[in-house]
């Protein structure tokens, strides 16, 4: 460090004496190295954070997604082998099926039966030709469908589909592209999809609601 | 004036920047793709699976007691339009992939019958039979010759030995056909044995020699080129290849024991010269 640097470095902070021009001043602060670190901190800080958020946030969205995806296959097999449709009304297929409180396939409690939507439809002549389907919304939000959205009771050796939505909460929304009001807060929609054909099982009496 | 050291600190800062910035917009992106990319490989595997599974679930009819499993063609065409449905993108057919349906058996081979050019799988049961009960492991291996039960016994166990060695042939082979957005065609092998390998890749030519055995399976090939959004520009297309191995629903005795494509004779092509073996 020269003498003259010293020298204006020795200025900062230091109050009374002589008037000093502002550049002398700027170039003071220019030099001086005292609170480079916290300045940097600043700087660097905020982006390091958001990239720990970020970090949890995929992390929370990508093993929501494999939970998402174990359910639907769960729901879609009570389907496909006949037990679904034994509930005999769409609410006790909710209770039992959709989102049971005690049996194995009770999915972890971190996640809340309120922010799925389910989508049961039969599949007519085959996959190709199927409708895709839409999220139910009012005033740019989905709204809660109480249950299955779409629903009716597959019969014996019928093609269907089962599409599950979850609505995981978000913190970085501003971001995360495609992200959706749900129940007040932001959400981003997770999609998983069963296609499978039921089994020829046997039924006792008429199935309320058929596909 | 501003001193030598400065200007040159200053510049090795931008200079870091330069260097550093690509690197991490590069490792951003690449995070992106790579979630893009797994997603894309797991639904694959699923519609793989999914179809193999829709195809032995449509197969069953049920006759007077006796269960047949037959697959007319619409059903063969609803089974192997499930990617649709995992990957709805599908449908814009710009995208290509191929989705491949058949039908494959196993021929056991006579005592004392085997092959040593890589053309069958012996299945080698060993029975261990003792007062304290029975203990059974089977063990796959390429190559070999079908033996009768062989029985030693050592210090009060009985060990019996079995080998039965097995080809797979292609009874049917259904592609999407082109109709379907743009789907590629494609057959499994056919009028010639499979090869076994152990390998986990998939191939119309061969099959894991794990899954041979007594019982047909219903295969289902599956084959996806997804383009990275954005190293796609650097790295091409990636094509993601699944087969799903499943087997039918068990017929009543007597019946075919391998899932039947019927007409046999229109569209999609078939193998031709097939002789349905026995059922084991």
């Amino acid at each position: 460090m020269s003498e003259k640097k010293e020298e204006l470095v020795s200025k900062i902070g230091k109050s009374g004496g002589a008037r000093r021009g502002w550049r002398t001043d700027l170039r003071a602060l220019l030099l001086e190295r005292r609170s480079v670190a916290m300045v940097e901190f600043a700087i660097v800080g905020p982006v390091f954070v958001f990239a720990a958020v970020a970090l949890f946030e995929f992390g929370y969205l990508f093993t929501t997604q494999l939970v998402l995806d174990a359910w639907t296959q769960a729901v879609a097999r009570q389907i496909q082998i006949g037990q679904a449709q034994q509930q005999g009304t769409q609410a006790l297929f909710n209770s039992a099926v959709l989102c049971p409180g005690t049996s194995p396939n009770t999915t972890p409690s971190w996640l809340s039966c309120t922010r799925l939507l389910a989508y049961i439809v039969p599949v007519v002549p085959d996959y190709y030709n199927q409708a895709g389907f839409a999220l139910p919304t009012s005033n740019g939000a989905v709204v809660p469908p109480n249950g299955a959205y779409g629903f009716c009771m597959a019969q014996p050796g019928q093609l269907m589909e089962v599409n599950m939505v979850y609505m995981a909460p978000v913190f970085l929304a501003t971001v995360l592209p495609q992200t959706i009001t749900y129940l007040g807060a932001s959400a981003f929609a997770l999609y998983s999809t069963a296609a499978f054909g039921t089994e020829n099982y046997p039924v006792s009496g008429t199935l309320s609601s058929p596909c | 004036m501003l001193s030598g050291s400065k200007r040159g600190r200053s510049g090795s800062v931008a200079l870091e920047f330069a260097v550093v910035i690509p690197v991490l917009i590069v490792v951003t992106l690449s995070a992106f793709d790579l979630i893009g990319a797994v997603t894309a490989w797991r639904r694959v595997r699923a519609a793989a699976t999914s179809t193999a599974e829709i195809a032995t679930a449509l197969a069953v009819t049920s006759s007077g007691g006796t269960v047949s499993n037959v697959l007319t063609s619409s059903q063969v065409n609803q089974a192997s339009t499930a990617i649709f449905a995992y990957l709805p993108a599908l449908r814009a057919a710009t995208i290509p992939f191929s989705v491949t349906l058949s039908a494959v058996y196993f021929t056991p081979l006579a005592v004392g019958t085997g092959c040593s050019n890589g053309s069958c799988v012996c299945l080698t049961t060993t029975s261990a039979a003792s007062g304290g009960g029975t203990s059974n492991s089977i063990a796959p291996h390429i190559n070999g010759t079908t033996t009768a039960t062989t029985s030693t016994t050592a210090n009060g166990t009985t060990t019996s030995i079995t080998v039965q060695c097995y080809t797979a042939t292609t009874a049917w082979t259904s592609p999407l056909p082109t109709s379907y957005a743009s789907a590629l065609q494609s057959k499994r092998l056919c009028n010639a044995l499979l090869t076994p390998t152990t390998s986990t890749a998939a191939s119309l030519t061969s099959l894991p020699m794990g899954v041979y055995g007594p019982y047909s399976l219903l295969v289902a090939d599956l084959t996806y080129k997804f383009t990275p959004m954005f190293l796609g520009y650097i790295m091409g297309s990636i094509t993601f290849a699944e087969t799903a191995y499943v087997p039918p629903r068990i017929g009543s005795p007597g019946a075919n024991n391998y899932v039947e494509y019927s007409p046999t004779t229109s569209y999609p092509p078939i193998c031709t010269n097939v002789t349905e073996p026995a059922l084991q």
